[in-house]
């Protein structure tokens, strides 16, 4: 017994991490109605300044830093820091969250994620990859306390007892003072607030500042124990949000209470886990399963009364074009493509490939997202889930080539189906705060997972057909042709069935679906089979892509299937354009290993100026032209041809300021 | 199916929320080819009981649409049995063509619409929208874009909505609020033409002039409660009807 206590008291360094992450997220949700997905990298600048302060006497500044001649000591070190986290929290939201702050659930999301990807590519940029060692924060002068066997630092108490008051202090601003009931009144009606005499960009600032200083502290506190990792330090964020759905996105002490009882529960967990009863194949990543099942379980529990404003207003996407073949402009895209292939070689023919492929787990976003309205951040796990299931039992089943691939998506298919339940009862921010949840628990618990995916990978033979090999690498060629082409033969045919579904009459249930649930029903549409059909055919395009990325690899390694590269996908496809396929082939040329990102690491050689770049522009996407750069370049080429055509008399006149009409009604909604 | 089971027969519906009771069992038939109006006084619970009786709000009672008993199947189901419905607010898909929002319900996805989409030819569905579209009097914009109709005409394009994919029974919820009193006498004659093929309509609208010119049959709900039903011209010398919504006589009606 006193080992398990021993372990829940290990455990509440990283609990007050979570609660303090925890009450941070709320005091953002109620301010401003976003939920922040950056929450864990803006709380992990401020301890990285710290950390640098005190090892190398630099100040880092978001660009630029500043050289102390010594050591400028803890007090100093620590003002600057939290002064650092009131600058990041400040920016982030009059850079990204101020600008979105009326704009559709979806752009929300995006923008919060943007900036999760910008500041955690910044950090690795500015303070490297490798987990930094963080000195103490409270000095370790005192005895330990021995209580009936259990071992107490004094610290762990006194960070405890930090965050409780600080969770607190937060509790009374928000119940007590004017401004924190302004606060909370400005979030729902801001007009209101305005009539009151507040400012509510002013108020969700200083809201914003607040949740930063909260979660900047705590990482102060946990960070000796855990050191400091842009990846972790991030994701940490996870949990958190597992947190506040407990907390029913409103309660500061359930927040404060359940997150430090989640890091005790972990930590007793993590014990566990080296028991000798515990099955060796589920070791690995359980602490990353328990936010999922506590996410899924709270959603069971009071799954409609969670406070969901985005659920009012109806899901406003960029508008789509129904899209159609035609063989001519089909057959030359083709042509062109596979020439270029051809033309190419070595990098430049794998990024060109690689771009490929990852159109496909574009289109996969198109379907759930633009299509189905739904907000999935679990997509890339799907794709994980077939190359997996290729790389651990395809080869050994001897299914030939083509089958093969469609029967590891179909087992795509059916996570697809799993995670699609939660889908049938929510939507918007918090199915994305599910999603993310599901897909770190997949990649902990499987990819993750060494006595199922070997550390050096599992090895995926070369897919052969009639004796053809298709296989990427032959003897010094590590990028052949014959592989290029079969992927462009896959990636084509995805693309006509993406267009042949998007045209019919699923395609359209799709779209009354993500318009207007309750309309979509009245039209005899069932709503529940369409959004797992919807789910289950953006896995089956996800799960494809996993197969071939496999392919592309020679063997499955998990780094090509987390969730950072996930949100970089949706990021991609985002900024592509959501709704169109070939929004999906833009996304693929941006994608991680694409084209763009061979152009760029071609010239700069560093992969994580790719992820800032990408995650800025994001931020841009967002705020400014929610339909991505295909929509964009659409609607410009209609608008100049409809202006050529004014010159001719008549008719088309009308389709001109129908376009001007469009374009306006456009950037209504994206304000 | 007997002559008697023939269109709508809801019987004893209740709706509640939470403490409040919206609809008191209230029981409604509407026979193939009748007009039927629903009337009574804001928040007498009509919207509330075409809800409960299409299955979008939880209720007590029963529904039996031509001699089927529809009582706790889903919305989407009651609407391919038959049971169509607008919404007060017209509730398009306003990034849609109107004839995209028609196609919704005239083609609702099934087991095997995936396999379809992808490898059969599309079947040519213009005819069946353009006469849908007729009905109401859109014909010839079906390309126009929802979002950008007027609310009256937003309507117009949910009874057409309505009626593509079969109905056999409309519920009009005020369908002809946003139309001025030229277009809902127009209105009127319109259901006529959508009764004489063999659909029953059930209507609830404000406009008792509309009403009275074109039910066979009105029923009035005041508080949760039915408080009368009968022809037009009954309803006009009812002094319950009268106290309870008109206020006063009702001079003239339909002139």
């Amino acid at each position: 017994m006193s080992t398990y206590l021993q372990f829940a008291v290990f455990g509440l360094s990283l609990g007050v991490l979570y609660a303090a992450l925890a009450n941070g997220l709320i005091m953002v949700y109620r301010a401003t109605g976003i939920i922040n997905f950056a929450m864990g990298a803006m709380a992990m600048w401020g301890g990285y300044v710290y950390a640098f302060l005190r090892k190398e006497s630099v100040l880092y500044l978001p660009v630029g830093q500043v050289y102390f001649p010594d050591d400028p000591g803890f007090w100093l070190s620590l003002i600057l820091a939290l002064a650092s986290s009131v600058l990041v929290s400040a920016l982030v939201y009059f850079l990204a969250f101020r600008p979105v702050r009326q704009a559709p659930v979806l752009a929300q999301v995006v923008v919060s994620i943007a900036v999760m990807l910008t500041l955690q590519a910044l950090a690795l940029i500015r303070f490297g990859g490798d987990t930094v060692r963080v000195d103490r924060f409270l000095a370790a002068d005192a005895d330990a306390w021995k209580i009936g066997g259990v071992t107490i630092e004094p610290q762990t108490v006194w960070f405890t007892v930090i965050v409780v008051v600080l969770s607190a202090l937060l509790w009374a601003y928000l119940r007590f003072t004017r401004q924190g009931m302004a606060t909370r009144a400005a979030a729902s009606n801001e007009r209101a607030a305005i009539l009151m005499g507040y400012s509510p960009s002013r108020l969700a600032a200083i809201a914003m500042i607040l949740a930063g200083l909260i979660a900047t502290v705590a990482v102060l506190l946990t960070a000796p124990t855990t050191g400091l990792n842009p990846v972790s330090y991030t994701l940490y964020v996870v949990p958190a949000l597992a947190v506040m759905l407990v907390a029913k996105m409103s309660s500061i002490g359930v927040a404060t209470g359940f997150g430090i009882a989640l890091g005790a529960f972990q930590s007793i967990l993590a014990y566990l886990v080296t028991q000798s009863w515990w099955p060796e194949w589920a070791a690995s990543g359980v602490d990353q399963v328990v936010p999922l099942m506590i996410v899924m379980i709270a959603l069971l529990a009071f799954g409609n009364k969670l406070p969901a404003r985005g659920s009012l207003q109806t899901m406003r996407l960029p508008d789509v074009d129904i899209p159609r073949i035609r063989p001519v402009s089909a057959t030359v895209v083709f042509v062109v493509a596979a020439a270029l292939l051809a033309l190419s070689q070595d990098e430049w023919r794998f990024g060109l490939t690689t771009s490929l492929i990852m159109t496909v787990l574009a289109l996969s976003y198109v379907i759930v997202t633009g299509y189905l309205g739904q907000i999935s951040l679990v997509q890339v796990a799907f794709a994980g889930t077939s190359g997996f299931v290729l790389s651990k039992f395809g080869q050994d089943v001897g299914i030939p080539f083509p089958i093969v691939v469609v029967v590891c998506a179909l087992t795509a298919v059916v996570v697809g189906l799993v995670v699609a339940l939660p889908a049938l009862r929510i939507r918007g921010a918090q199915l994305a705060i599910v999603t993310l949840t599901a897909a770190l628990a997949i990649e902990r618990f499987v990819f993750n997972n060494y006595s199922l995916t070997p550390a050096e990978g599992n090895n995926i033979g070369a897919p052969q057909l009639f004796g053809l090999d298709f296989g990427i690498r032959q003897g010094p060629d590590v990028s052949r042709l014959a592989f290029s082409w079969m992927v462009l033969v896959v990636v084509a045919v995805m693309v006509l069935v993406f267009v042949r579904v998007a045209s019919g009459d699923l395609g359209r249930a799709f779209l009354a679906v993500r318009a207007n649930e309750r309309a979509a029903a009245s039209a005899g549409i069932d709503v529940r089979m369409t959004k797992m059909t919807g789910f289950a055919l953006s896995a089956f395009f996800a799960g494809v892509a996993g197969c071939l990325i496999g392919y592309s690899h020679g063997q499955l390694s998990a780094s090509s299937f987390t969730v950072f590269v996930g949100l970089q996908i949706l990021a991609v496809a985002y900024l592509g354009g959501i709704t169109s396929w070939g929004g999906a082939v833009v996304a693929g040329m941006l994608a991680p290993l694409g084209l763009v990102h061979t152009v760029i690491d071609h010239f700069w050689t560093t992969g994580n100026t790719y992820a800032l770049v990408a995650g800025l522009l994001l931020i841009l996407t967002a705020i400014l032209n929610p339909s991505g750069i295909a929509g964009a370049t659409k609607h410009q080429i209609a608008f100049v041809r409809a202006h050529r055509g004014r010159r001719q008399p008549g008719a088309v006149a009308e389709t001109a300021a129908e376009i001007d009409a469009n374009a306006n009604r456009e950037r209504t909604t994206s304000v | 199916m007997s002559e008697s089971q023939a269109g709508l027969h809801a019987h004893g519906i209740t709706v509640r929320y939470g403490g409040v009771t919206a609809v008191e069992h209230v029981s409604i038939s509407v026979l193939p080819g009748q007009i039927v109006g629903l009337i009574g006084p804001n928040g007498a619970g009509k919207t509330s009981f075409v809800d409960a009786i299409t299955g979008f709000a939880q209720a007590e009672g029963s529904v039996v649409l031509d001699g089927r008993d529809l009582t706790g199947l889903k919305p989407h189901q009651r609407r391919s049995a038959g049971l169509a419905r607008t919404w007060q607010a017209g509730e398009l898909f306003s990034t849609m063509t109107i004839e995209e929002n028609v196609l919704t319900s005239a083609a609702p996805p099934g087991a095997a619409t995936l396999f379809r989409d992808i490898f059969l030819r599309r079947p040519d569905r213009r005819a069946t929208v353009d006469g849908h579209l007729d009905v109401v009097g859109l014909s010839g914009r079906a390309e126009v874009s929802a979002g950008s109709l007027t609310l009256g005409q937003q309507k117009l394009v949910g009874v057409a909505r309505a009626l593509a994919g079969g109905a056999s029974i409309l519920l009009l919820d005020e369908p002809a609020a946003g139309l001025d009193s030229n277009e809902s006498l127009e209105f009127a004659d319109r259901m006529r033409r959508i009764t004489d093929h063999g659909a029953g309509i059930l209507i609830i609208d404000h406009d008792v002039d509309l009403m009275i010119k074109a039910c066979d049959l009105i029923y009035v709900l005041e508080f949760g409660k039915l408080i009368f039903q009968g022809t037009p011209s009954e309803m006009r010398s009812d002094q319950r009807v009268i106290a309870a919504y008109l206020g006063s006589p009702i001079e003239g009606g339909a002139a």
